[in-house]
């Protein structure tokens, strides 16, 4: 039995399930990966800012520049272009595993711009309160700042992985497989409707619970 | 190629009218043409060429001289519009498709256009590795990187299982690696862009994909483990409209072109990517 003739419950059993779990898998490592690292960036460029905890005028500056620069690249450059990173780091160039690395390298300045903009809504007048209390820069940071940013942050990184969804698609470029991938060489090129929609489907799915899990988290923290 | 299909379907729509009329104005003057010239042979020839086939024909161009042709170059930057100019008379001959794509044209604009025989050459479609020199030495659980788009994957299968390296199920005409029935060496099948392959052929076993990429990517495109057997269905050569199918002059282009001169233009500038049908 060929592709064509199949229903949709095996094409399912056979394509979407386990192009399913291969996106989540990409999605979850580097959403955790990039929220882990886009973290920190975020801190540093907030404490290194001019008033800022640390004031560096270099350290920030320097920061903003590769920040912009990883930004401004087309992902499926991005991918192309960090290879030799990604082989020295997963050993391999192309596959799922290899995928995880262009994801969180373009996911993390995105990250910390979010966490960057999270941090600078905190009152001053907080910090200020809370450095006359005697507390230390990481009591700030870690007690003040991220404890009043923390529904901003929940929003912003709903919001980036709503959006390494849509790179994962494209990482099927260097085989990683996945929803997109699928959904572009079985579907689109392969003229199969029936895989192409479903596998929409499925994405709108995802995307809803993911967005209804961040809304949920952020009117609890709130 | 079913891509194309449609593009030109929707692009040359308009442009089938016209030529339809033309056509039908150009035969009735043709047929009166060659009837009052009779036996005087044709020796000014237009040839449209794609531009990545300017170098072949230069290579081809003195021998054609030397027969006698006065050869004037049409260079196109698409693989429709030679096609086009030969249907319009702007061209009398073009040399950049192969047989599939020119039955594909053929049958979407309702063209008759002939390819001489005999063809030229093919593209070479290979098995490349820097792990392994033979087939033998794939082992077990050995990881493949496929082309993820449909007509180069459906190929690389079939190099894998000509080789009987795995099994696919019958009648399907373009197998997927869902198609597969026995794969009794675990194969890892990766599938990527084409134009990734190349410098990802270090993080698998073998890669298997048309030489054109390996070459781009400034690999030795002869290099290869095993080649498709299949390329001689993808042969490319001169193609002409039905009323010249017959013509001295377009069999004497086809045959010319068999020569050293360009098999070696084949292996010097084209990097061994484009072979000779003839050798």
């Amino acid at each position: 039995m060929t592709l064509a003739e199949m229903g949709l419950g095996e094409i399912f059993q056979l394509l979407i399930v386990p192009a399913f779990f291969a996106t989540l898998r990409m999605l979850v490592i580097s959403g955790v990966l990039s929220t882990v690292f886009g973290f920190f960036l975020g801190i540093v460029l907030v404490i290194t800012e001019k008033g800022g905890l640390c004031e560096n005028a270099i350290i920030n500056r320097l920061l903003d520049i590769v920040v912009n620069i990883i930004r401004s690249f087309p992902f499926i450059i991005l991918m192309i272009s960090i290879i030799p990173l990604t082989r020295l780091i997963t050993g391999s160039s192309i596959g799922e595993t290899a995928a995880i690395v262009p994801l969180t390298v373009a996911c993390t300045p995105f990250l910390a711009r979010i966490f960057q903009n999270a941090f600078k809504e905190v009152d001053p007048a907080l910090i200020e309160a809370a450095q006359s209390f005697g507390a230390s820069k990481p009591q700030i940071v870690f007690r003040v700042m991220l404890k009043e940013s923390v529904p901003a942050i929940i929003s912003g990184v709903c919001l980036a992985i709503i959006n390494l969804l849509n790179c994962t698609a494209m990482a099927g470029t260097i085989g990683a497989g996945g929803l997109g991938a699928v959904a572009l060489t079985y579907g689109y090129q392969n003229f199969n409707q029936e895989i192409m929609y479903s596998i929409c489907v499925v994405l709108v799915i995802l995307v809803a619970i993911i967005q209804y899990v961040g809304d949920v988290l952020y009117r609890k923290l709130k | 190629m079913k891509k194309m299909k449609r593009f030109a379907l929707a692009a040359f729509a308009a442009a089938l009218a016209v030529s339809a009329v033309l056509v039908a104005g150009c035969a009735g003057n043709g047929g009166e043409t060659k009837e009052a010239e009779g036996a005087a042979e044709k020796t000014e020839i237009v040839v449209g060429l794609r531009a990545d086939g300017v170098d072949m024909f230069n290579a081809i161009k003195p021998k054609l001289e030397e027969a006698g042709y006065t050869v004037t170059t049409q260079v196109f930057d698409d693989s429709i519009q030679p096609n086009v100019a030969l249907g319009e008379g702007a061209v009398d001959i073009n040399w950049f498709q192969h047989v599939p794509y020119l039955n594909q044209y053929n049958e979407s604009n309702g063209t008759d256009f002939v390819m001489v025989e005999p063809y030229t050459h093919y593209p070479l479609f290979a098995m490349y590795s820097t792990k392994i020199d033979k087939l033998d030495d794939l082992q077990d659980g050995a990881k493949i990187g496929l082309c993820n788009d449909d007509s180069n994957r459906a190929r690389g299968l079939r190099l894998l299982e000509e080789n009987g390296l795995i099994k696919i199920k019958e009648g399907v005409e373009t197998p997927t690696v869902f198609d597969i029935e026995e794969n009794p060496k675990n194969l890892e099948f990766i599938e990527a862009e084409m134009s990734v392959l190349p410098q990802s052929i270090d993080d698998v076993d073998a890669v298997i994909l048309a030489a054109q990429h390996m070459f781009n990517a400034g690999k030795d495109a002869t290099d290869f483990v095993v080649e498709s057997s299949d390329g001689k269905d993808f042969p490319l050569g001169f193609v002409v409209r039905a009323e010249d199918a017959d013509a001295q002059w377009a069999k004497d282009f086809a045959t010319l072109a068999q020569c050293d001169e360009l098999a070696d233009c084949f292996a010097t500038t084209y990097g061994g990517c484009l072979v000779p049908m003839w050798k």
